[in-house]
Formats: C-alpha cells, structure tokens, sequence
C-alpha cells in the first residue's frame, strides 16, 4: 500500500540525517525510494485480503471458460482448440449447440497450465475470432462464480 | 463443469447485450495530509498525491477488465471535500486548486475526479464559504473537476444560508459556461446527507472519516433488472417481480464486488464498498424509466410510477445487501432525467413534471438530478428547490441532491443537447412564484425531531 506524505516526510529526514554531510540530492532521493517501495511491498503484503473475505467471490480456481458464437462452418472448433492447445491449455469440459446453422460452444480450460498471461490467449482468441466470423469470448472463472453461486 | 450452459449464457447476454458493465472504479484520495500554509506547496502535494497514487489506476482496472469480459465504463478519482485541507485560502486561490486537481486528473487519464467539495450542513468556515464562491469560475476553467456542497442533514437540519448562496453560485456557473451548453452545472451537485463513499459522479468525494486511501466500485445495469422484469412477464404479483429484481441486483453486484476487489487487490490499495446503483444512460435498453414501464404504467409520470419506483429502489438494494457485507454509496435508482432515454420522453411529452420527479426522489436513492430549467429562473427559485429537495432528505433521513441546469439563453419547449452520456435535456416548466423572501430569512431551519434519535 502507498505511504502517506507525511510518512515519505519522515523517511526523507531521517535518511538527511543519517547521511549527515554526505547527503546529496541524488543518493538521498535513491536511498528514499528503496524504502518507500520496499515499505509500500511490505504494506501490500499485509493488506491481501485473506481468503474468507474473497472465497464467496469465487476462490482461487483457475479455469478459462471460451464461449464462440456464430454461423457454423467447417474448421472452427478445430482453429480454437489448436490455439488453445498452442499456449499449452488443457481443456477440460466442451459443450456444443447447432440450432439450425447457428452455433454455439462453451469450452473449459484449465488454466495453469497455460504457458503465456491469460491476455495473450484472449488476442490469440479475438484474431480467430474475426479470421472466421465468429464472436470468441474468453473469460476467468470466477466471474460466473461469483454471480451464480452463493 | 461447475456452471450450467444457461448460466454461462446468461452472463454473455448480460454484458453482451444487456449494457451490464461496472459503471465506475474509483479510487478515494485522503488530501488531509497535504495541508500547507503556502498555496504553492498545497497545489504541489495535491498533485504529487494524486498522480502517486492513482497513476496506474486506468491501467490496473483495464486489466482486470480484459481478465473478465466485464466492461468498466469509467476510472475516477474522488478527494477529500478540498475545503478541508485548503480552509486556509482564498476564492482565487481555490480556482487555482481546482486547476491543479484538473492537471491530475489528466496526467492520471481519468475523464472526471470529485471532491471540489465543502460539507456545511451546520455552518460555514471562511474556507467553506471561498470555495463555494469560486465554483463558477473552477468548473468554468477545469474539465475534469466536479464538485459538490453538503448543505443539510437529519441531524443538523438546513443551512439555508448555503442554500441562498447555491441558488447564486448555480446560476453564475450556468452562465459562466453558457457557450457550452451550461455545462459546468453538469459537474455540480448539492446534497442534504451526502454519502462519504459515494463513487459516482459528480457527487463523489473521499469522506473525512475514510482511511488514506480507498478504492469503491459502482456497479450499474438498468438494462439486466429491465431484462429480469420483462422475463417475469405481465402476470407477475409484485412479490415474484421483487424476488426477480434481487436475483438480478445479487448477480450484478457479486461481479461487481469481485472486480473492484481485484482492482484494489492489484494497486495494494484497500476495497471499500459496492454501491449498486442503476444509473441509466442515454443509450436504449439502458434505461430506470423503461424498467417502470415494463412494471406496467403507459409512461413514466402516470399514477403509480412513485410506487413501481419505490419497489425497484427497494428490491435493488435488498438483492445487493445479500451479495457484499460492504454496501454502500448510494445504493438504488438514479433518475437523471437528461440521461434517461424514457425520462426525456416523459417530460417531452408533458407527462413529467419538477413536482412528480420531487415525489419521486423520496422513495429514489438521490434526488433531482439533471433537469434543465428556464435561463431566466431567479436564483431564489433555485433555492426555493433546492431547500424542498433538502427538506425531504433530512425529514425522511436519506441522501437528496440538486442537479439543475439553469439553460441561458433558453425557455420551456427548447432542449438542452449535451450528446453522449449526459444526453439531451428538455426545459421544463417550473412556478413562477416568489420565494425570495422566505430564502433570504438567513439561518438554519432547526433538525427535526428524527434527527434527534440519542
């Protein structure tokens, strides 16, 4: 958590002081920046919030849920899944619809696994997307969670 | 899988086509401690505080954003009431602070920051008062700042020389910024019990009583409630139309919460609250009117819209009490007439009027909330309204709020065409008769006796 003015104030004068007449505009504006960032980690740390505050919300899973909507053609499935297994994705559940030529399928994937950030599969995911006319969404678990589950 | 098809269907309809989004994340900024005797070096901590902390706060909430397939409408900043670190300055100098909040705000790419602010329900510090008269030219030479004035409550009743000098300070910042469309009226409110933790804006500030640092989330969605009443069909008793709503409200504010703990969680900054409010926009099918509507009345304005307006309010809070422990802001309905695609048809069409939309503020979640009116309005009939609309809040002991746009230049029967979020306001009628000795009585009208609960 950020320190307060009043806090970086205090820091800044003991560290004048503890340099006495070797404090220098610079070395004192390095050495308060090490300990405001490292008192700004430490504060982060205890501030986390714990897990009985968040576990309604939807915990700790790590399941990517993909929903692809639109008109069914040959090779969609196919381009999703070799994205997906390209960033290393395990799926996990797939359930698909066909009502007349609209389509559509809800995939799992669990998301550990995964070897690039969760974004990169999301662009990798839009590109498809607009390559076969279809609308690819990519969302984290736990947003279903938390609306569905009490 | 742990969801059901209908679920995860559900949620794409919401956000995909039913206008659900977080309305807002807004980080809440304590200015307490940058209180100085020198106006260069309160401009200079205001500034340095602001862009310290909330320099990645438009980056933190995208990412979350992306994360989910939510969409967060807006990233805002809300300060302490500026007057309380700043009590020391001038009018001139205010201006010159709220030039300074601007700067922030931008640097931060934020589109709006609150808190140009004073809280004098009881009385006024010379502070209180510079600040107040600076508003017309603050919010005439800023774009991002808005500002807001606390001039009642339950417990210390009205302070009707704040509301006489509203009136005054309404109209001058109306003409102020008369070249563009009034807008400056757009960024000030005046409220009778503000809310500390209010992230909406115009009205948000960071209360006194809140820590260093907080981040709260408002969370909308005229268009999924809209969608939940429609799906409970005509035949529904007003019981199953209540139980349909607070499913909906649960929905939205668990996502809501959910992301602006994130939010929070990535900048290492405390979650304060949820505040679920349906903030409607102009867009169609995002609209508090049409939920009324949909309840069954032909318009809104027609006998009936108090009740129906009464029972979302209710049934929107209740959903959302049940999702968070930390509910709070505003909580409800907001019913900005510009904003609100079915509100502007109403009062168009006749059907609405000031005095209907002051009945209907008792039983909303703020209050009258932007309404154009005649240019020529007296500054005393603004206060004559503003101390109705405060009247309500303090006898019935809830937030109300004044958001009036005196349109220069224009009378009853023209609009006033903001485009985008803020929308298209028509002028509206108001009585033409005197109040101005009753608003220059001076003083403060006595708190009630609800006031007194100890």
């Amino acid at each position: 958590m950020a320190l307060s003015e009043q806090r970086i104030r205090e820091i800044t004068r003991k560290v004048i002081d503890e340099l006495g007449p070797r404090a220098t505009p610079d070395n004192v504006r390095q050495l308060v920046k090490e300990a405001v960032s490292r008192l700004e980690a430490e504060g982060a740390e205890k501030l986390r919030v714990p897990g009985l505050e968040t576990s309604h919300l939807g915990g700790d899973g790590d399941q990517l849920i993909i929903t692809i909507f639109g008109r069914n053609k040959p090779g969609v499935l196919a381009a999703v899944s070799r994205c997906v297994a390209d960033f290393q994705g395990n799926v996990v559940d797939v359930s698909q619809k066909l009502l007349m030529d609209w389509f559509s399928m809800i995939l799992v994937v669990d998301g550990r696994s995964l070897s690039a950030p969760f974004a990169e599969l999301q662009k990798a995911l839009r590109v498809i997307g607009e390559e076969q006319g279809m609308q690819i969404h990519a969302q984290h678990e736990r947003v279903f969670t938390a609306m569905h589950r009490i | 899988m742990h969801w059901s098809q209908e679920e995860i269907l559900q949620t794409l309809q919401m956000t995909e086509h039913e206008h659900f989004d977080i309305r807002t994340v807004t980080m809440g900024i304590s200015l307490r401690d940058c209180a100085s005797d020198s106006i260069e070096g309160f401009k200079r901590r205001v500034y340095d505080k602001i862009t310290r902390f909330a320099g990645g706060h438009v980056a933190a909430a995208e990412k979350v954003e992306e994360q989910y397939g939510i969409r967060i409408a807006n990233k805002r900043i809300s300060v302490t009431p500026v007057a309380i670190p700043g009590d020391a300055f001038s009018a001139e100098q205010f201006v010159e602070i709220a030039q300074v909040l601007d700067r922030a705000a931008e640097e931060c790419g934020v589109d709006y920051i609150g808190g140009f602010s004073a809280l004098v329900a009881k009385g006024m510090t010379p502070g209180d008062q510079a600040l107040i008269l600076s508003i017309p030219e603050a919010l005439a030479s800023t774009k991002h700042v808005c500002s807001s004035i606390d001039i009642g409550s339950t417990r210390a009743g009205i302070n009707m020389d704040a509301v006489r000098l509203m009136g005054e300070v309404i109209l001058e910042t109306a003409r102020r910024t008369a070249e563009d469309r009034c807008l400056g009226c757009a960024k000030l409110v005046v409220f009778c019990n503000a809310v500390e933790d209010n992230p909406f804006i115009a009205g948000a500030f960071h209360g006194v009583t809140e820590g260093n640092v907080t981040l709260n989330v408002g969370v909308s969605g005229p268009g999924v409630v809209l969608q939940a009443v429609k799906e409970a069909g005509p035949q529904a008793t007003f019981g199953e139309v209540s139980t349909a709503i607070k499913r909906m409200a649960f929905k939205i504010t668990r996502a809501g919460e959910m992301m602006g703990r994130q939010v929070a969680e990535s900048q290492g900054v405390p979650f304060g609250v949820v505040d679920i409010s349906l903030a409607p926009t102009p867009a169609p099918g995002d609209s508090v009117g049409e939920i009324l509507e949909c309840l069954g009345l032909e318009r809104v304005g027609a006998h009936g819209t108090t009740a129906a307006l009464a029972l979302l309010n209710d049934s929107v809070k209740k959903g959302g009490l049940m999702a968070s422990a930390y509910v709070g802001g505003m909580s409800g309905a907001f019913i900005p007439v510009s904003e609100d695609e079915k509100m502007i048809q109403a009062v168009a069409e006749g059907h609405l009027s000031i005095e209907k939309l002051e009945s209907m503020t008792c039983v909303c979640s703020v209050g009258l909330d932007m309404i154009a009116v005649p240019g020529d309005t007296p500054a005393t009939t603004l206060s004559g309204i503003l101390a109705d609309e405060a009247a309500l809040g303090m006898v019935n002991n809830k937030t109300t709020a004044l958001r009036v746009i005196p349109a220069i230049g224009m009378k009853v029967g023209d609009t006033l065409d903001y485009g985008g979020l803020l929308g298209a306001a028509p002028v509206m009628p108001l009585r033409t008769l005197d109040s101005s000795i009753f608003v220059r009585r001076g003083g403060r009208i006595p708190a009630p006796t609800g006031g007194v609960r100890n």
